[in-house]
């Protein structure tokens, strides 16, 4: 029998604001612990929150190895690592402070617009996975995120745009010029370049032009042949700029995942070619695949595949290089979009700019796209830059030519 | 008891749940579990500011309380800040679950109503990929406050869910079923509807045809038509969107002309099923709000301090997912109500649109969308075949006058494995639901 422990801190400080006023300042810390017991290929898993509990847990996981949960695969042992990502930047207080300096600086420079809070966090979590086996994976990683959404003192809706930042550092003259750039641009209206095939950028962490690799590279879809994809390993699906990776470390994940298996830089597609789904140890051991480290469990669950984590690895280009001197849009905000069954993608954009030398130079009427996932990551793809989108910024520029029309 | 700061409103709120689970992927068990948790949210608010602190460790909770309240300013007269008048004082009733208590059931006993369905699902060859779980929650709430108020308040959901993957001759189709009610027994009806998917989802497999993208009338389920009301129209009306911002209210001033006048919405949170709220998360109690009535704005959704911002009553509508976040105004069971004809005249009233049956997702902002599952071409009044959507949309503000028919039936839905997401708190139970909706010139890509 092996024991394992598995356990997630959260150490958060957040700051609300809400019609271009401070509202609130929140801290937590919440620790999670689970305990799994592997014995003769069957998992029991059991866990607490807070500090007190490791008995009864244990009780209750050994417990429940009568439940006969199938766990037919190695549990991770014998490996020492630990890695810190990141630094703390702000304490409660520290971010409280910044937040009431941007929003005054925002409300002095841009009165036409109502400020409130997207996110305005900055914390710490830190997971160890454990076990009598040797197994002793450490990970801490530091992040913060401070994103304000904005809208129109004239204007009806919820919400008219967004921006933030959530790099590695902080600078509040970067984020301001960031701002700055977005709210004037919202200001000035802008028409859309002629022509029905326009080149399209995103974020490259936006999960709506990826949600479709999400889906149909999950392992236990994949190979039971249910996905679009399915039995097309090794053929070359896509445009030869598109490598798909595992990306733990710019999700922000910890370098293991569940099960101890540090998938970093596996690739499910390399350019352009299929090369293997995404899943955790049982999946991969049921249909031969390897595991890609993509195990995810809730503290006290078993592991099961989860998020696939994945990265599209930038180009060669700027973003400038890119774009080739030719106007461009740039989608902020595209809710409700999707992909069918068969790949086509069609989404309304709520939210785009006119981006003219590297700059967005306005802003777009409401927009329609729509493409095929093999369009627009095969003869369609521009590739993801080799900058980030602002100083601030993790996101790089993804981009397709796509179908636009109003 | 807690000792309370004076000069600063103070409330805590203390959550006990029991949950179980049972997970199967393709018929092997995955998770089969109970949990325990325990957990507080600690508020202070000295009437320009609010400081929240959440902690696991329930006799930190005083610590907790003399912590942010040194982190805020006193007012000798916080009593008649309005926020706080808006608050309970005094004891209210216990609120308990009345039926068979979801933590009398053994373990076993739910994981056999969920592995009774197996044979159905596995009789399917065109069923490539399956997995189902069957969950369900018992919390038990206490809040007290400075006040003096204090509420007990149990609640309980349960339910399951079929996620399936169809693929025959090249296709496939991701369809599910789900059912969730307050009371394991009304988990009785699943067998149908799981029965129903299979044979929809087959014909749409096989049979559908893609939609040429343009503008249509479009028939919204009760289903399509409850995502269609939360997303485009509910989200609109939580007033914590209108702090500040006179643009909205003027945009969104009660009494303002929507759509045609057998055109009415509602929230209310004592409505049975996963939106079931008879008290908020400052132990305010529900109210059945209209939001919208005779085809005009009505009203609003509340927490105590957005209607004393607005000068309005609370309407038990400040709600958070669990113990580690404060509550926000959320909707409950937000739907149509009836309307002005038969689902049969409405349908016939079609020549040439689409029906909506189920919706993958759905979201609102000025432009709402929802993504279509199984969808149907409707010719002549009749159901002519199953058709491939990738998303329909239209703007908020157009779309009500564009309703031009609601069916007199209401039928509510409730979920498990998903919810309501606002900010960083999801997912959170709503109920969903409605009668049949018909809206013309609806775009369809």
């Amino acid at each position: 029998m092996i024991t394992e422990k598995y356990t997630i801190i959260d150490d958060e400080v957040s700051v609300k604001i809400a019609g271009s006023a401070m509202e609130s300042l929140r801290a937590k810390r919440i620790k999670r612990t689970g305990l799994r017991v592997y014995d003769n290929g069957l998992i029991g898993v059991s866990g607490w929150m807070g500090e007190e509990g490791e008995g009864e847990a244990l009780k209750r996981a050994k417990a429940a190895l009568a439940h006969k949960v199938p766990y037919p695969c190695e549990p991770g042992k014998a490996l020492k690592r630990e890695e810190k990502e990141g630094k703390a930047l702000f304490t409660a207080e520290e971010l409280d402070a910044e937040a009431a300096a941007v929003l005054a600086a925002l409300k002095k420079d841009f009165p036409q617009f109502v400020f409130s809070s997207a996110g305005i966090k900055s914390g710490t979590r830190t997971v160890t996975l454990s076990s009598d086996a040797g197994l002793d994976l450490r990970s801490s990683v530091s992040s913060y995120s401070f994103g304000l959404m904005y809208k129109l003192g004239t204007s009806a809706s919820i919400l008219d745009g967004w921006f933030g930042a959530d790099g590695p550092d902080y600078d509040r003259a970067a984020f301001l010029a960031n701002a700055s750039e977005m709210l004037a641009a919202h200001l000035k209206p802008a028409e859309l370049p002629a022509g029905v095939k326009l080149p399209v950028f995103f974020e490259d962490s936006d999960e709506l032009v990826r949600m479709i690799f999400g889906r149909e590279l999950s392992g236990m879809n994949y190979g039971s042949g249910g996905s679009l994809f399915s039995g097309k390993a090794g053929q070359k699906l896509f445009s030869e700029g598109l490598t798909l990776v595992n990306g733990r470390r710019r999700h922000r994940q910890p370098f293991f995942d569940a099960e101890g298996t540090a998938g970093e830089g596996f690739a499910y597609i390399e350019g352009g070619v299929l090369k293997a789904p995404f899943c955790d140890k049982k999946t991969a051991g049921r249909f031969g695949f390897a595991p890609s480290g993509s195990a995810h469990a809730e503290y006290d669950g078993a592991p099961a595949t989860g998020p696939s984590c994945a990265e599209i690895k930038p180009g060669p280009k700027t973003f400038r290089e890119m774009l080739g001197g030719q106007p461009a849009v740039y989608v902020s905000i595209a809710g409700g979009g999707d992909f069918t069954s068969e790949g086509a993608f069609g989404t309304p954009v709520q939210l785009a700019f006119l981006v003219k030398d590297g700059k967005l130079a306005g802003k777009l009427p409401e927009l329609q796209l729509s493409s095929h996932v093999y369009d627009m990551y095969g003869r369609d793809f521009l590739g993801v830059s080799s900058d980030v989108m602002t100083p601030l910024s993790r996101s790089r520029w993804l981009g397709f030519l796509m179908n636009v029309r109003k | 008891m807690y000792k309370f700061p004076e000069g600063l409103f103070c409330d805590v709120r203390t959550e006990r749940t029991r949950s179980s689970l049972a997970s199967y992927l393709k018929g092997e068990l995955r998770d089969l579990r109970e949990r325990d948790t325990a957990g507080a949210f600690v508020r202070v608010y000295d009437g320009r500011r609010w400081y929240y602190s959440s902690v696991t460790d329930l006799a930190a909770v005083q610590g907790e309380i003399d912590r942010l309240a040194r982190l805020a300013t006193p007012d000798p007269k916080i009593a008649e800040n309005r926020t706080v008048r808006n608050l309970p004082s005094g004891k209210t009733e216990p609120c308990l679950v009345k039926g068979r208590d979801l933590r009398s059931i053994p373990l076993a006993e739910k994981n056999a109503f969920l592995t009774s369905f197996f044979p159905l699902v596995a009789a399917e060859p065109a069923v490539t990929m399956w997995s189902c779980f069957y969950s369900d929650n018992f919390t038990r709430k206490e809040i007290c406050n400075s006040k003096g108020g204090s509420l007990v308040l149990e609640r309980q959901l349960c339910g399951a869910r079929f996620n399936l993957t169809f693929s025959e001759g090249g296709k496939t189709l991701q369809e599910g079923a789900n059912r969730a009610a307050n009371e394991f027994a009304d988990l009785a009806g699943f067998g149908a509807d799981l029965k129903s998917c299979l044979a929809k989802s087959l014909d749409f497999l096989r049979n559908s045809k893609r939609v040429e993208p343009g503008k249509y009338t479009v028939v919204l389920s009760p289903l399509a038509a409850g995502v269609f009301a939360h997303e485009s129209f509910g989200h609109k009306s939580e007033a914590d969107f209108m702090l500040g911002d006179e643009g909205m209210l003027k945009e969104w001033a009660l009494g303002k002309k929507l759509g045609p006048e057998f055109l009415h919405i509602t929230d209310d949170g004592a409505r049975p099923g996963s939106g079931f709220t008879p008290y908020d998360d400052e132990g305010s109690p529900a109210r059945r709000t209209a939001l919208i009535k005779d085809g005009r704005l009505a009203g609003r959704l509340h927490s105590a301090r957005t209607a004393a911002e607005l000068g309005e009553e609370p309407t038990g509508n400040a709600r958070s997912i669990g113990f580690e976040f404060e509550p926000i105004v959320r909707m409950t069971t937000t739907h149509f109500e009836p309307g002005n004809m038969t689902k049969e005249e409405l349908f016939a009233g079609v020549k040439d649109g689409l029906f909506i049956d189920t919706i993958k997702h759905g979201s609102g902002m000025s432009t709402f969308t929802i993504a279509p599952s199984l969808a149907y071409f409707i010719k002549d009044g009749k159901l002519a075949g199953p058709a491939q959507i990738s998303v329909i949309s239209g703007s908020v503000f157009d779309t009500f006058g564009q309703i031009d028919a609601v069916s007199d039936k209401v039928e509510l839905l409730s979920f498990v494995g998903g919810g309501c997401g606002k900010m960083e708190q999801h997912p959170l139970p709503v109920g969903f639901g409605g009668p049949y909706v018909r809206v013309r010139g609806m775009s369809v890509l």
